[in-house]
Formats: structure tokens, sequence, C-alpha cells
């Protein structure tokens, strides 16, 4: 076990009615533990691709195997959800709960974990966020660097096994940043990852490919 | 913004069980609302009293949160008045609602805006209120700050390029943009949201960290606040 590919996509293709096609015919793999950075210009795509893993988008045509199986409805996909930790481009649309603990919780309760078990995980990841203190702050009066730590936190709260990140570091200041960058380092789940930063796909990535013409091609590094 | 904004921890009353604290001020609104005797209003304006002093709220955030309701008060004063062939009843009932208005208001701000949202919500839930009126709730109180920075922000867009409101045609236009622009963008974004929550495995139930616990304390508040309702309905029959 454990060789088999956390993310399969094959063939997928897709247009939005105002756009066109974004994506045509693009294939991924992503096998357990492995790092893949993605980029591409503005509009390409990424953040399409990413939504289609989950089941958020349907695809025009092609396939979806997550941990193994293939995605034939939203049952399948909303099961999947559960193991997976995605990270939104705005924090404001992930951060939803007055308080940033809630916030933190919202996923594990969801998950059915128990209530010792959530306050644990909450701990954890204020301590991993190097947020300690933050557990009652208000989220939408937090700074934007904040944010961007507590959305990226809601996501490790869910213990996945895969993460997909849009945009982690966009905006951050440099010591957010570097925070942000060695978290994600120390992470041993796959993840797929979606940066414009190419020095930081370098530094944490195995893979780097570049969306363009509604498929990936390897980038070397 | 408004949510929060005199919250300072509640003292006494913020440890009542929420659920207490909501039926209370329900309860003790459509009583102030019926009311008209002096008498009661005078025994009615205990609770608020007691509940604004006891959660010791700054003086300038209560006046703030009372200003907007009160500003439409004042023109019923105005209208009032003039509706009525004997201008003293509507004087009158001027008065009334001035009164029953604020009486209330200063009820739901003791008892309830002390406590954070989400406790009001889990509350609320406790008690039956549809699952959906409670998200609503919950989601309003949550991103109307957010609608409003971006209000902020495209008026600020406006600014920068010279805007100035007259009465013009091309002030109604850009305002209606303006409008169009927030309404448009509250809905991707609720879109976005949805998504997000759709992500961590949100299935139409708001799960919660604290449970709540109905203790001996609130076993007793709920009994004190009990006996001061019935008092008020007693006030009202003889």
């Amino acid at each position: 076990m454990g060789l088999r590919p956390v993310v399969e996509l094959e063939g997928i293709t897709f247009s939005y009615p105002s756009r066109g096609k974004v994506l045509d015919g693009l294939s991924l793999r992503i096998m357990p533990g492995e790092k893949v950075g993605i980029t591409g210009p503005n509009g390409s795509g990424k953040t399409t691709l990413l939504l289609i893993t989950v089941g958020l988008l349907k695809p025009d045509s092609g396939t979806v195997k997550l941990f193994g199986r293939e995605m034939r409805d939203e049952r399948d996909f909303r099961e999947a959800r559960l193991r997976i930790g995605f990270l939104f481009q705005d924090s404001d649309d992930q951060l939803f709960c007055p308080t940033v603990e809630e916030d933190i919780a919202f996923g594990p309760l969801n998950q059915g974990r128990s209530e010792e078990e959530v306050r644990e995980i909450v701990r954890e990841v204020m301590r991993v966020l190097g947020l300690e203190g933050f557990e009652g702050r208000f989220s939408h009066k937090l700074s934007y660097g904040e944010k961007r730590l507590v959305a990226l936190g809601t996501a490790l709260a869910m213990r996945p096994e895969l993460f997909l990140l849009d945009e982690p570091t966009t905006g951050l200041d440099p010591d957010t940043y570097e925070r942000v960058t060695k978290i994600l380092d120390s992470i041993d789940k796959a993840c797929c990852i979606v940066s414009h930063d190419i020095g930081f796909l370098e530094r944490v990535a195995h893979r780097i490919y570049r969306l363009e013409g509604g498929r990936l091609r390897p980038m070397f590094i | 913004m408004a949510i929060e904004g005199v919250r300072s921890g509640g003292g006494i009353i913020g440890q009542i069980d929420p659920r207490v604290r909501l039926i209370v001020a329900f309860v003790y609104s459509v009583m102030v609302a019926l009311e008209s005797g002096p008498l009661p209003l005078a025994y009615a304006s205990a609770l608020p009293l007691c509940a604004v002093s006891a959660a010791r709220l700054s003086p300038g955030a209560l006046l703030r949160r009372l200003a907007p309701a009160n500003l439409f008060i004042l023109l019923l004063w105005l209208i009032l008045p003039f509706s009525y062939p004997d201008r003293s009843v509507g004087l009158h009932h001027a008065l009334l609602i001035t009164v029953r208005s604020n009486l209330i208001l200063l009820t739901t701000i003791g008892l309830l805006s002390i406590s954070p949202v989400f406790q009001l919500a889990r509350a609320l839930r406790k008690l039956r209120f549809p699952r959906k009126l409670t998200q609503l709730f919950l989601l309003s109180c949550r991103y109307i700050p957010v609608i409003h920075d971006e209000y902020i922000r495209l008026r600020n867009a406006m600014r920068v390029r010279g805007f100035k409101p007259g009465t013009n045609l091309h002030t109604y236009r850009s305002y209606a943009y303006l409008v169009g622009m927030l309404l448009l963008r509250s809905y991707e974004r609720s879109e976005r949201i949805y998504r997000a929550m759709l992500m961590r495995g949100f299935d139409g139930e708001l799960r919660t960290l604290r449970t709540l616990d109905f203790s001996g304390f609130d076993a007793l508040a709920s009994a004190l606040l009990g006996a001061y309702l019935i008092g008020m309905g007693v006030l009202k029959w003889v």
C-alpha cells in the first residue's frame, strides 16, 4: 500500500462560458508524500484545476481519481473532501466563523472527532502556526498575514492526507513568508501548491509544472 | 463592527446560560411592546438598567448603538403629532414608542450583545430555532463587516478618481454601479465561502466546540428573571 497515487487526473477538459476552454486534456498524478508545484499565467486555470480535483467544479470530460477511487458523484467527493486540506486564495472566504478557535475547530468537528480531540487539535495547530493566544480573536479583525496563517491552520486541523494550496505565500511579509514555507516544508503529505513564486516552489516542491494552453508542462529545477 | 462593538465580557449577566437570556429577552420584548401604563413601564425599566449596568458597557458605545433607532423615532415625533386631530394623542403615541423601543433595545444589548455570536447561534439551535435562520444570522454577523469594507474600498476607488456626489445623473449612475457591484461581489463571495465550507466537510449542521450546561446558577437566574416577568404580567392585569 501507500504506492497508489493520491490524485489521478486523466484527460480533464473544462471551459467557462465567458472564457472558453481553460483546461484541455490535462493529466496529473500525485503520489503519497509528493509535493507538486503548479505555476502559470493569470487566468490559465490553476484555481480551476484545484476546484475540479475536489469536485467543486465538474469537468466537461475526463476522470478524477482520489485516494485510488474514481469520483463519480457528489457523494464520493463529500467523503474524499474530509481527507483533503484546501487553502483558498482569499482568506476572508475561508474564515467564516467569528473567532479563530471556532474556525480551526469547524473542519475537525465535521469529521466527527470528539470535543477533547478537537480541542487538542486547536491547541496543536495554534502552536504550529505560532499563534498561541489567538483562539478568541475575531477572524475579521486579524491582519492579512494572520488571516493567511489561520486559513492554513483550518486546513492543517483536518489532518488531511492531501493538501491543495492556492497561492499560500502571496502578499506575505518576509517573516510570515518564512513561517509558511517552514510549515509546508515540514508537511510529509501529498501537496499540490499553486503559486507564482517560483523561488518558493523550488524550496518546497519536488516537481514543478507550468499550466499553459490547458495542459501541464514540466519545468526544470 | 456593530456586532461585538460593545462586548466587554459581560460580567455576571454573561455567566447566565444564553438560552435563558434569549427567552427572557424575547418574552420581555413582547410584553413591553404590549404595555402602555406608566407604572408597568417604570417597573419594566428595571431589567434593562440592571442588565446594562451589570454588563459594564461603555456609555459612548451604548449611545452609538441607540442612536440609529432613535434617529428613526425622531421622525415619528415630527410626523405623529400631526397625524391625529388631537395633537396630544400623537405626542403620547410618540412618547410611548420611544420608551418601549429603548427599553427593548437596552435589554437586548444588556442581555445578548455581551455574548459571542457563535454562542448565541448555538443557543438558538438548542432552542430548536430553524437551522437555516441560525446560519443566516451567523453568516450575516461575520460578513456584514466584510461587505462594509468592500463598500469602503469601492467608494475610495471612486474618490481617488475625483468623484464628488451631487444631484445629477452621473452621481445616480455611479451609486447604482456601486450598489450593483457590491451585490455582485457579495453573491460571488457567498459562493466561494460555501465552497470553502464544503471543503471542510460542511453538511448543513453547524457543530460547535462548547456544549451548553444548565447549572445551578442558571436555575437561580431563570427563577429570578421568571419572577420578574411574572411581576410585569401581574402589573399589567391588575
